[in-house]
């Protein structure tokens, strides 16, 4: 199922059957709409079986390959390859920073060496930056800042003098640039169904009955 | 057997079912919290052996980690010859670079101390290679002594230590050295990991939550564990204990 059969489903059944190219409306306002309301369905399932299940569906997880820079004052930062992703807690829709195997300096052979870094919660280090915690245990650590992740140093050295040039991050999002049209759009099964009367509910929500006014048995004034 | 702080979050965080590392902060807190505890409940004994530099005020920093220390002195060879603690020297030599002179003679200022009286009176030198101790030979002073200076973290010693470069310090660490992994030992790992379980609970669910209650048992009982395997004696040593004590009674 691609995002582009589930906008025709839908459009069809707007249209009572018939696909128009020429309508009122453009598809694309369709496949935003299923972006928006997938989102929503997902965040929403995942957040009742959070007791039973704290891991997002694999499915959902768009992994990204994004070349580490240097800024002016010698930070190693990347830009957030997405525009948007789902809000989980802890900032955990972007889940993981790791070094990207295909875009190192040195070879690296050990696991350990190749394990993601330590995720630092938003304003973190305003609240750890004097307490042994900070260190981190000699681990990477990366917050999000803007549009930009910025990593800590280890060793007192950087990423990219540790021979990390590119990482791969992993993010929960519905993104144009994870999921295309005519990719497999990741849903469950379970949520086609409500998916398509969500987005069916906002095309044919603004249809309501003409007011009469004159008519004081009207039950729509 | 030991294991890492680093794996004792994993392991905490694994048991809670989560599957990033978004947490991981937040329990490195409470696992370096719980491990000064366990290293002051003596669930984890470790002492520490460093050799620190002595800067040119004439006093030797601590070292970030240290909770205590049981012995200073100078490494000589196979040797530690340690220094005496003195309350009566001063802190304010940060204004004088080098240790205070007596003016008549020129030597350094030092006090005297009938435990080194064997220095005091021969001429042998004990070297390591790169530092040595003298025999001053007829009576002249060499006593080493220091004073702790806890506002500074630092040793200050006195002028008997003049042209000693490094010295020896035998200490109680915390076990937290940051820009490492810290090393723990397996027992106090699930002591830390029972203790991180706690505080989370503690801080999300209240103090009377049953949960709470439950955890904090659980951190308990892995602690009197940890303690209990500190003990030297065996199994057989205790019943030995036991039995020594009794046989008496038993034989008559």
């Amino acid at each position: 199922m691609t995002l582009g059969i589930l906008s025709d489903r839908i459009y069809r059944l707007l249209k009572r059957g018939d696909i128009q190219r020429d309508a009122e409306f453009d598809m694309r306002d369709i496949q935003y709409w299923i972006r928006d309301s997938a989102a929503k369905l997902i965040l929403g399932q995942w957040k009742s079986n959070r007791d039973e299940n704290k891991n997002i569906d694999t499915r959902y997880v768009s992994t990204f390959p994004v070349a580490v820079q240097k800024d002016a004052q010698g930070n190693n930062y990347i830009n957030i390859p997405v525009d948007n992703w789902i809000n989980l807690p802890d900032g955990s829709g972007i889940q993981s920073v790791r070094p990207d195997p295909a875009n190192l300096a040195t070879n690296r052979t050990k696991n350990s060496e190749m394990l993601a870094f330590i995720p630092i919660p938003n304003r973190y280090l305003d609240i750890f930056y004097s307490l042994p915690a900070s260190a981190l245990e000699n681990k990477f650590g990366w917050m999000i800042r803007n549009k930009q992740i910025f990593f800590t140093k280890k060793q007192d050295r950087t990423l990219l003098d540790w021979g990390i040039k590119g990482v791969l991050t992993e993010i929960v999002t519905l993104d144009p640039l994870a999921v295309g049209e005519n990719d497999p759009f990741p849903i469950s099964e379970d949520l086609i169904d409500p998916l398509i009367r969500d987005v069916l509910a906002i095309f044919t929500g603004t249809e309501t009955m003409p007011k009469d006014l004159t008519n004081n048995q009207n039950p729509n004034i | 057997m030991y294991t890492t702080v680093d794996q004792t979050i994993r392991a905490a965080l694994a048991e809670k079912g989560y599957g990033t590392l978004h947490k991981y902060v937040l329990y490195l807190h409470f696992a370096l919290d719980g491990l000064f505890r366990v290293k002051r409940d003596n669930a984890y004994q470790s002492l520490t052996y460093i050799k620190l530099k002595v800067n040119e005020r004439h006093a030797v920093k601590w070292p970030d980690d240290m909770i205590g220390y049981t012995r200073i002195g100078l490494p000589l060879g196979n040797r530690i010859l340690d220094f005496i603690p003195d309350n009566s020297i001063t802190f304010n030599q940060q204004d004088n670079l080098k240790p205070p002179y007596n003016p008549n003679n020129g030597y350094p200022l030092v006090a005297y101390d009938s435990d080194y009286d064997f220095f005091a009176f021969t001429n042998r030198y004990y070297s390591n290679g790169d530092q040595f101790l003298r025999g001053g030979g007829q009576g002249s002073y060499i006593t080493k002594r220091f004073r702790a200076n806890p506002d500074a973290r630092e040793f200050q010693l006195d002028g008997g230590t003049y042209g000693i470069t490094q010295i020896y310090l035998e200490y109680v660490s915390n076990g937290v050295k940051p820009g490492s992994e810290t090393i723990v030992s397996m027992d106090a790992s699930l002591a830390l990991k029972e203790w991180i379980h706690y505080r989370e609970a503690r801080f999300k669910y209240g103090a009377a939550a049953g949960e709470t209650k439950a955890s904090e048992q659980d951190y308990l009982h892995e602690l009197s564990q940890a303690i209990r395997s500190q003990s030297d004696l065996t199994y057989n040593g205790i019943l030995d204990a036991i039995s020594q004590g009794t046989r008496f009674t038993i034989t008559q």
